[in-house]
């Protein structure tokens, strides 16, 4: 089922244009890449579908409704939820906070249970549930951002950049966790300059170049692709 | 019984600087860093005394009008405020407090102008003519009536103060102080999470403006006598410069802050023209040693473990 198509978005900061009409659609079937190099618009597209960047024109839909224009608040309460880049950890607040933050527009009663779930999930977490997230390390920090945007319990994840500034063993227990999110039936779009990583784990990607889509298709076939090759991998 | 009224003018003046301190505190545990604090001040202390001196309203009318119209003013700075940053919503204060100053010399038919507000009803007083109607007197309990007067107005701004203070640390471990202190640590990571950031934000800076105005209106009512020179932005980085030094990570350092440096040049006063050095170097040295403030979240929990 698709969850998400993003339709021609045209999105900027001031006079600079960093979104030039780009479509991406995401559905169920499979985490879905953008992929690209620094300054190719990967963050404004995931900002501009979370709501932190207003599109100047185009068409977001989530599941049938326009959310283009929507506020950041009433997105996650439609069931989207960004891990943002540099994991946005809430330092001087503690580990078990930050997880009560994700949970901030939930009225119902299962709060506690979801963070007892997550705790059981990353066991690290229940450890440092006391200590201010600013303690943690790079990898337990994204652990908590990816943890914490769960407990919104989003239908669709966006991910900008999860592996950034990770050793590569912690890297890939974070590709680990995207793939068993995923599995469990959340649908995922993935921003990554690690472009391998990111289309092993993926069933299909999008390749953007200075605000635009310039390349798209099934993960396999990028996989393979001699241009993408050259310029990513 | 005896007591000085010199010690509970200094007691009065430090309470009424507590809740100015507090008041940039809420503003700048959303991270927005506000100098128009002596602004707001102004707007309550004017405020009310027009009300109580030219409407004839009682004071405690006079005091809370003052405060919700400064919070009105401080919501209405709030909204443009969502688009600046830092120092540069700091210099944006600045100029509204100086801009309200102008406004509070110009508008001479009701604020009196340069010269200022004289004659505003004071609290202590009032007291003292109350029980004087209900054939009471502080003779009664031993005390004179410059020291009855000066007492109560003690008593009034500490009760005032303390229900500041609780009421602050209510909201800062409620919803409402958490989504504070999302906001304050990383704005767009708190949106990202849910947090409607302009409500907050905008809320923070009426909420800070409210308690500024109270102050202000307590101040008047305090030292019956105003003038724009005490709302000028000297006044504004004094209360900046407390919530500062006391430390912003909790309403205590706010709390604390204002009483040290309120009472410090007080005590200060046998080295008399040396004592502003003194309290400029206690300043400095106080950022080098303990940047975060007096008052840390760490020392309080150190507190309230025994």
């Amino acid at each position: 089922m698709v969850e998400l198509t993003a339709d021609g978005v045209e999105a900027g900061y001031g006079h600079v244009q960093a979104l030039r009409g780009v479509s991406v659609s995401v559905s169920t079937h499979g985490i879905v890449s953008v992929l690209g190099a620094n300054g190719a618009g990967k963050t404004t597209l995931l900002k501009a579908i979370a709501g932190l960047v207003e599109p100047s024109s185009g068409k977001i839909l989530y599941r049938g409704i326009d959310i283009t224009k929507e506020r950041p608040d009433r997105i996650v309460r439609h069931g989207i939820a960004l891990v943002p880049e540099g994991r946005g950890i809430l330092t001087r607040m503690t580990v078990l906070d930050n997880l009560r933050m994700g949970a901030y527009c939930r009225s119902d009663g299962n709060i506690n249970g979801d963070i007892e779930e997550m705790f059981n999930r990353f066991p690290i977490l229940r450890e440092r549930q006391g200590r201010y997230a600013g303690t943690l390390s790079g990898g337990q920090r994204q652990m908590l951002s990816i943890a914490r945007a769960l407990m919104s319990r989003p239908s669709l994840l966006l991910l900008d950049e999860p592996s950034m500034g990770l050793a590569p063993k912690a890297a890939s227990a974070v590709f680990a966790m995207i793939c068993e999110i995923h599995a469990r039936g959340t649908a995922v779009l993935l921003v990554e300059q690690n472009a391998v990583q990111a289309l092993k784990i993926s069933a299909y990607a999008y390749v953007l170049e200075s605000g635009a889509g310039v390349l798209q298709g099934s993960a396999e076939d990028l996989l393979k692709d001699r241009a993408i090759q050259k310029s990513y991998l | 019984m005896h007591l000085n009224p010199y010690h509970l003018q200094i007691a009065s003046f430090a309470l009424i600087n507590i809740m100015l301190a507090l008041g940039v505190y809420v503003t700048l545990s959303t991270g927005q860093l506000t100098l128009g604090s002596a602004g707001f001040m102004g707007i309550g202390a004017y405020t009310t005394a027009v009300l109580t001196v030219n409407c004839h309203v009682p004071v405690p009318v006079g005091i809370v009008a003052g405060g919700l119209l400064a919070g009105v003013a401080g919501v209405a700075t709030g909204f443009p405020a969502l688009r600046l940053r830092g120092v540069y919503l700091a210099v944006a204060t600045l100029g509204l407090g100086e801009m309200l100053r102008v406004v509070f010399i110009r508008w001479e038919v009701l604020t009196g102008g340069a010269v200022g507000f004289t004659g505003i009803p004071q609290m202590g007083r009032e007291t003292l003519d109350m029980l004087n109607t209900y054939g009471l007197n502080p003779q009664g309990i031993g005390l004179k009536d410059n020291e009855f007067t000066a007492f109560s107005v003690f008593l009034i701004l500490l009760l005032i103060a303390i229900l500041t203070v609780w009421a602050i640390l209510r909201q800062s471990s409620s919803r409402v102080g958490r989504a504070f202190s999302a906001i304050e640590c990383d704005e767009s990571a708190a949106g990202a999470m849910g947090i409607d950031i302009h409500y907050y934000k905008v809320l923070a800076f009426g909420e800070g403006a409210f308690i500024s105005g109270l102050a202000g209106a307590l101040y008047a009512h305090t030292a019956s006598y105003i003038s724009p020179a005490d709302f000028t932005y000297h006044r504004a980085v004094e209360v900046l410069a407390f919530a500062v030094l006391g430390g912003i990570e909790t309403a205590w350092g706010a709390v604390i802050g204002a009483a040290v440096l309120t009472v410090l040049p007080e005590t200060l006063r046998f080295i008399s023209s040396y004592r502003y050095v003194v309290y400029g170097i206690i300043l400095v040295a106080a950022m080098v040693y303990r940047p975060q403030g007096l008052i840390d979240r760490a020392l309080l929990r150190r507190f309230t473990a025994k």
